[in-house]
């Protein structure tokens, strides 16, 4: 037996067992290697498969070595008809690419490398500048990163020949960056459209060409404002245009999980351009110069009530000072308030709310009920926690990440709790509804 | 040019080498998800409709795959018929796949050592790209379970090169220009993929052993029956020609023609190319011509309605190609037929016309002069026209001159289509291994001492030892023998029999013969029939008190109800409560007491006709009886006879 090293990866092997009386050889190109399993690629179909490797195997080693493909790259020609946008590429599944090999899957792509993916869009929109910050999983994403796209969306839609910006980002926060991107910039008077994919380029039914697509045709609207641009429906027919703070991932897989959450999405935009517009689009306001505040307060937590749920992560909170809680209450905002005749159980969240708002936390309520109003009314629960000063902001019906992302940006730019407490209740982007139209449940699971 | 005779190859001479591929159905919920696999009547309306695109992927080496590049060039709308009874999301490529179906790999290992083959060490599922539009992702995920089998006949050793087990794609229902309507029913649902080495020899073994490997399978029991549910390719290759790969070979008994007619076709092409060279015709490049003009007044009614479509005619010469386009290459299919089959797999044209075949169809001789004229043609020429749009044009062109020009090197190797008649038509070019990838949703597939274990367990009896078996030990009749013994059946058969005292030929023709009936007249969806429920069924506590007659309908309630067989008789009153009977007997014996007294032991069968026809057949004969002689001899010695 000859014993192969990591550095053979890539080689072409032929190993030869005796099983079961038979000389059983496999000949292909070795992937990997892991205890006495090599794992190859045979030659002659395809296949891979593990071979155990014992002191009684024969192998041997050729030098030829495989020749690992690496993604197209699509020349960008310039078309002075066109839109010129400014490409960011952030990673996720719409950036990864497939090791042939091992059938690892990883987020490599440059964005070049997407781009050559659709070479559709080159008769749509004039890609003038692509930026790629870092290359992550959405799942790894953090405040810094946002802060290091705005600044980029911003740099660019300050810029007068660019009519908008496209992001490909991972799916699983598309509409937490597309959020965060909302309050770290003010006045955004641009397009700045989030796409992503659900499945991966190296198959055929690959979503994100589409969703580029139709991303791209709608840069000329120039709408401004931030929006995911998505798969609408189980077809690859057209796609949603949703502002990113009314924009959420309701599913874990398909690839219309993108649904508009007490709203109606912008726009449908169809593959060959064709756009039908869901709202009035005149009532959508072109703002002037955008400004980067680029603020961040990091100190803000969500907490997710439920039944039984033990309050004492609150101290946590605040030994830890922590300037603001996003309590995701269940329906209308409720936690448990467990009131007895002289006082309340020990699992009661009330006093260790009362306790983290006489420490000066800002705590917003929020609802797990994803669709709807919180409210802090209707029920008497719901009244102890308005008095003791839980925030509802006026019945907003903001969704849970939305709430912390605003929060996390207004807590860096004011100082005082009353200058907080007006700035959430003000909608800046369209993240509060002043309405909820009836029909706008049904339409976001439609 | 001679005319290959088609009975009389030497196939010796020829170098003949077949090897098959079988495709089988598994009866089992679907490879990747737990749908149940059963096909549903097309024109049932679907659930859902989800229609998609496919893009253009390309492999590793950066390239676009020539398969899937073809396919692209057809730039197609997939349509999805989804039904809630056999689909999740999974199918639409909407959700990741499951672990593989465990009873899947099952049977895979059955299959695997039934052929002497021997599992890998580990494996892993693979993407393999497929662009059709067949599968929903893209391509269809296959692993390699085994290699090395090998099967003894009498003509020699054939080996199975390798068993792999695959998931079912979409069945095509209709087919359009620009469409493609998909039911996906059959994608997912578990095949095993047998490969068998090219060591067959003559069209006869080829046969043979298609046969064999069919009854392998089925001997599991666990196989789907019926039209499609097994599918053979058939690898044909001679000395001089090239390796052609012929799928959608149903028909067992067609085999041996579609060699003998692939053989022909080979040398067929042999001989033009010959006879091209005689010619000393070199790079064939065509000339296009639009010729629509010529038949502004044409009574031609295709076309007339190509008109209508603004589509164009044109025209190519075809320099020193006299009399070629019409020679027979297979039996009734000439040149210009396999011309046209290559247009029609890869264009939207539904053929093409040529010289040899006109006039006809509408065009008339002078239409011919006219053509003649118009392309200049010489006395040694000839000429294909196409009906097309004027933006086709250029691939029909591209199209035509390549398939010309291997005319000059020989025959093609590529994947063709049998027809019904046995000939074969151009499908695609034969894939190659460039088109699988890994599937990076899924882990390695272990082959555990547990599943060996299991495995082994699970190994049927041959043919032989199942003749033997049931001639012998069971004692069924011929008739029944044969039939059983291929049946799926024969393991539930052979369980139910060796684990009560039920007569074997009851068993037998409930399974072969009352449930067949039971599908057909509606009553039961076999599909949905698992072995379990019919071993449970005939092992119950309370089968012996099910009337004999009324055992389908007892187990096609207890089935349907999901309902023991207590609970089946009382609901379809055919419960033989002993106390009724009893009753029934004694008011017998009082109304016929002089009879009794005066036959005695005699009055049995007296006394069953009366009670059988009192109790309706509803009663197995075998209590009737013994009860009866029971209260007959009760009833005498109360009587002091």
């Amino acid at each position: 037996m000859c014993a192969l090293l990591k550095e053979d990866v890539g080689k072409l092997i032929t190993i030869t067992n005796v099983k079961e009386d038979k000389e059983i050889t496999f000949r292909g190109y070795l992937v990997d290697i892991k205890d006495n399993f090599y794992k190859i690629r045979l030659l002659d179909n395809g296949y891979n498969v593990d071979v155990l490797v014992t002191s009684s195997s024969k192998v041997t080693i050729e030098d030829q070595k495989i020749s690992l493909g690496k993604p197209k790259v699509q020349p960008l020609n310039y078309n002075k008809d066109l839109p010129n946008i400014v490409y960011i590429g952030t990673g996720g599944t719409i950036g990864t690419h497939v090791d042939y090999n091992t059938g690892g899957v990883f987020m490599c792509r440059t964005p070049e490398e997407i781009i050559s993916t659709t070479p559709e869009l080159e008769k749509i929109i004039n890609i003038k500048e692509t930026k790629s910050p870092f290359i992550k999983a959405s799942e790894d994403l953090g405040y810094k990163d946002w802060q290091e796209i705005s600044k980029i969306v911003y740099n660019s839609i300050i810029q007068k020949e660019i009519d908008g910006v496209i992001i490909t980002h991972g799916t699983d926060t598309l509409s937490w960056t597309g959020s965060a991107i909302s309050f770290l910039i003010d006045n955004i008077n641009k397009p700045v459209l989030l796409v992503g994919a659900q499945k991966s380029p190296d198959r055929a039914s690959f979503d994100g060409s589409m969703n580029l697509i139709c991303a791209a045709h709608f840069v000329k609207e120039k709408i401004p404002g931030v929006y995911t641009v998505m798969h609408g429906s189980i077809n690859d027919d057209f796609c949603y245009v949703i502002k990113a703070v009314k924009s959420k991932k309701l599913h874990t897989s398909r690839r219309d999980s993108f649904r508009a959450i007490n709203d109606y999405p912008i726009a449908k935009v169809y593959q060959n351009g064709t756009i039908e517009y869901l709202v009035n689009k005149n009532e959508i306001v072109v703002l002037k110069q955008p400004i980067l505040n680029n603020l961040f307060c990091n100190k803000v937590a969500i907490i997710k009530v439920y039944p039984d749920s033990d309050p004492k992560i609150i101290d946590w909170y605040l030994e830890n000072n922590y300037k603001g809680l996003v309590i995701e209450g269940t329906a209308l905002g409720h936690v448990p308030i467990l009131k007895t005749e002289n006082g309340y159980e020990d699992n009661s969240w009330l006093p260790y709310l009362k306790k983290a708002i006489e420490n000066n936390v800002i705590v917003i309520m929020c609802s797990q009920s994803i669709f709807g109003r919180v409210n802090g009314k209707v029920y008497a629960n719901l009244r102890h926690l308005e008095k003791i000063g839980v925030e509802f902001l006026e019945q907003h019906d903001m969704l849970v990440e939305v709430a912390y992302l605003k929060l996390a940006n207004t807590l860096s730019r004011f100082k005082t709790k009353k200058e907080i407490i007006n700035f959430m209740k003000i909608n800046l982007v369209g993240e509060i509804s002043n309405k909820e139209i009836a029909g706008s449940f049904e339409k976001s699971l439609e | 040019m001679k005319k290959i005779d088609i009975d009389n190859l030497d196939y010796k001479e020829l170098g003949l080498c077949c090897g098959i591929e079988l495709h089988q159905q598994l009866n089992t919920h679907k490879l990747f998800c737990n749908c149940k696999s059963k096909l549903i009547n097309e024109s049932t309306k679907p659930d859902k409709t989800i229609s998609r695109r496919l893009r253009a992927v390309s492999s590793e080496a950066g390239e676009l795959d020539s398969t899937a590049k073809e396919e692209q060039n057809k730039n197609k709308l997939f349509v999805y018929n989804f039904y809630n009874s056999c689909n999740c999301l999974v199918e639409t490529d909407s959700q990741p796949p499951f672990p593989v179906n465990n009873e899947a790999l099952k049977i895979a290992g059955v299959i695997t050592k039934l052929t002497n083959s021997v599992f890998v060490d580990r494996s892993y599922v693979m993407r393999k790209q497929v662009v059709d539009g067949s599968n929903v992702s893209g391509f269809q995920r296959t692993a390699l379970i085994s290699t090395n089998g090998s099967l003894d006949f009498d003509f020699g050793k054939v080996r199975v090169d390798k068993i792999l087990l695959e998931e079912d794609a979409a069945r095509a229902i209709e087919r359009t220009d620009d469409k493609v309507i998909y039911s996906l029913d059959r994608l997912g649902i578990p095949l095993i993929e047998l490969v068998v080495w090219h060591d067959i020899h003559t069209p006869e073994d080829t046969k043979t052993v298609a046969l064999k490997v069919g009854q392998i399978f089925r001997s599991t029991g666990k196989t789907k029956r019926g039209l499609g549910s097994i599918r053979q390719d058939i690898n044909i290759s001679i000395k001089r020609g090239s390796r052609v790969e012929v799928k959608g070979a149903q028909n067992l008994d067609l085999i041996p023609e579609i060699v003998k007619r692939e053989i022909v076709r080979q040398l067929s092409l042999l001989e033009i190319k010959e006879e091209l060279l005689k010619r000393a015709v070199k790079k064939i490049s065509l000339d296009t011509k639009k010729i629509t003009c010529l038949f502004s007044k044409t009574e031609s009614k295709v076309i007339k309605n190509s008109f209508n479509l603004k589509k164009e005619i044109f025209a190519f010469r075809l320099e020193n190609f006299k009399d070629l386009l019409g020679y027979e290459i297979q039996p009734d299919r000439r040149l210009g037929t396999e011309i046209a089959s290559v247009l029609k797999a890869t264009t939207t044209l539904k053929g093409i016309f040529h010289l040899d075949e006109l006039p006809n169809y509408g065009i008339t001789k002078e239409d011919i002069v006219n053509i003649k004229k118009e392309i200049n043609l010489k006395e040694n020429d000839s000429f294909i026209m196409v009906m097309c749009f004027a933006d086709e044009i250029e691939d029909v062109k591209r199209i035509i001159e390549k398939r010309l020009n291997q005319l000059l090197v020989g025959v093609p190797k590529e994947t063709r289509m049998a027809t019904v008649e046995g000939n074969t038509e151009y499908q695609r070019p034969l894939s190659g291994s460039a088109r699988m990838y890994p599937e990076t949703d899924l882990g390695a597939i272990e082959f555990s001492p547990n599943y060996l274990k299991e495995v082994n367990n699970s190994l049927p009896l041959t043919i032989k030892e199942r003749e033997k078996l049931y001639l012998e030990k069971f004692k069924l009749n011929s008739q029944l023998v044969d039939k059983m013994k291929l049946s799926n059946f024969a393991p539930v058969f052979e369980n139910i029999v060796s684990n009560s005292k039920i007569s074997p030929t009851t068993v037998c023709v409930f399974l072969l013969e009352d449930l067949i009936k039971a599908q057909r007249d509606n009553l039961i969806d076999l599909d949905d029939v698992l072995y379990s429920d019919l071993i449970n069924f005939f092992l119950d506590k309370d089968f012996n008190k099910v009337p004999k007659q009324k055992l389908l309908e007892c187990f096609v309630y207890s089935f349907n109800n999901n309902v023991k067989i207590d609970k089946a008789l009382l609901d379809l009153g055919f419960l033989e409560q002993s106390t009724d009977l009893s009753k029934v007997i004694d008011l017998v014996i009082e109304d016929n007491k002089q009879k009794i007294l005066e036959l005695k032991e005699r009055s049995v069968g007296l006394l069953m006709g009366r009670v059988m026809s009192e109790t309706k057949g509803l009663v197995d004969g075998k209590v009737i009886s013994r009860m009866v002689s029971e209260k007959l001899k009760t009833f005498l010695k109360n009587n002091n006879v």
